[in-house]
């Protein structure tokens, strides 16, 4: 097992790896004519630590990542979509990875409908518009799309990179 | 620890479960606002929940609302509406196609602004928007 200054090295070091991964999403633009769909490579790294180091964990990489990010290149709107997406989609992911049902493509499925979902309802909060709803449909497939990805790759790293983790 | 990896790894009836009620609550979405596309005749303009301008569709006209240092250029062309110019960081609204069916809209979040077409056929959402 890691010691505490092993496990917060590493946090600090998988921070930058988030940050970078979603730095270099904002240099690709998607427009699918749907505000808000991109891959969120991110949440690869944010899967990776609730699988490897628990909740607790993730949730603290993943909102230094988002406040990073709005600090440089976004605002303190951006960064309330983002964190309210981030944090919604990890609670939803801890709970469903506390069942020990699901696999952590499901988990991560989960992460990412349960992520576009929340950016949803702060919008519809946001504007006091209920008639954007009519993109939920939308929003849940990709999120459902980029979710199994994320979640396909970040079992891969799991089975070949925790092992060494626990015992190296 | 092999079983709990394993069961981690591999895809389990759950995840296909939970898969099957996402597709189902996107369609049941999709069918509940679901109408025919009816061109509308008028566009409404909310700022922040409030209406700013309603505007006549068939007269063709180029116009800037303003607030708060938010700028957005609405263009009124042939039926449809769309935003040519604006200073927001994303551009969402710009990139957006342009609208011309009862019910559609362009969201610019940045400035909390709401483009809607209103008019025509009502569409059944529209008892919630009030």
């Amino acid at each position: 097992m890691h010691t505490r200054a092993e496990k917060v090295a590493f946090c600090g070091v998988l921070t930058a790896l988030a940050v970078i991964l979603s730095y270099v999403e904002t240099l690709v633009p998607i427009n699918l004519g749907v505000p808000g769909i991109k891959p969120g490579f991110a949440n690869i790294v944010a899967v990776f630590i609730l699988f490897s180091y628990g909740f607790g964990a993730a949730l603290t990489v993943n909102i230094l990542r988002v406040v990073i990010i709005a600090a440089m290149f976004g605002s303190p709107a951006s960064a309330l979509y983002a964190l309210s997406g981030a944090i919604v989609s990890l609670i939803v992911m801890a709970l469903l990875r506390k069942t020990g049902r699901f696999s952590v493509t499901g988990v991560s499925m989960a992460g990412g409908v349960m992520h576009n979902a929340a950016q949803l309802a702060v919008a519809i909060a946001v504007t006091k518009t209920p008639l954007i709803v009519s993109y939920l449909p939308a929003l849940i497939a990709a999120g459902m799309v980029t979710g199994i990805v994320i979640g396909i790759i970040s079992q891969l790293l799991l089975r070949r990179v925790s092992g060494s983790l626990r015992h190296g | 620890m092999r079983d709990e990896k394993k069961k981690q790894f591999g895809i389990t009836r759950w995840d296909i479960a939970l898969a099957v009620l996402f597709i189902a609550a996107a369609a049941l979405v999709w069918a509940l606002l679901l109408r025919p596309e009816a061109a509308g005749s008028s566009v409404e303009i909310k700022r922040d929940g409030d209406v700013i301008g309603v505007y006549d569709l068939s007269a063709d006209r180029e116009f800037t609302v303003e607030d708060g240092g938010h700028e957005n250029t609405i263009v009124i062309y042939g039926g449809t509406v769309s935003v040519r110019e604006a200073n927001c960081p994303d551009q969402y609204c710009v990139k957006h196609a342009a609208i011309r069916y009862s019910g559609e809209c362009i969201v610019c979040l940045p400035a909390k602004l709401v483009i809607t077409i209103t008019g025509g056929e009502e569409a059944p959402i529209d008892a919630y928007t009030g």
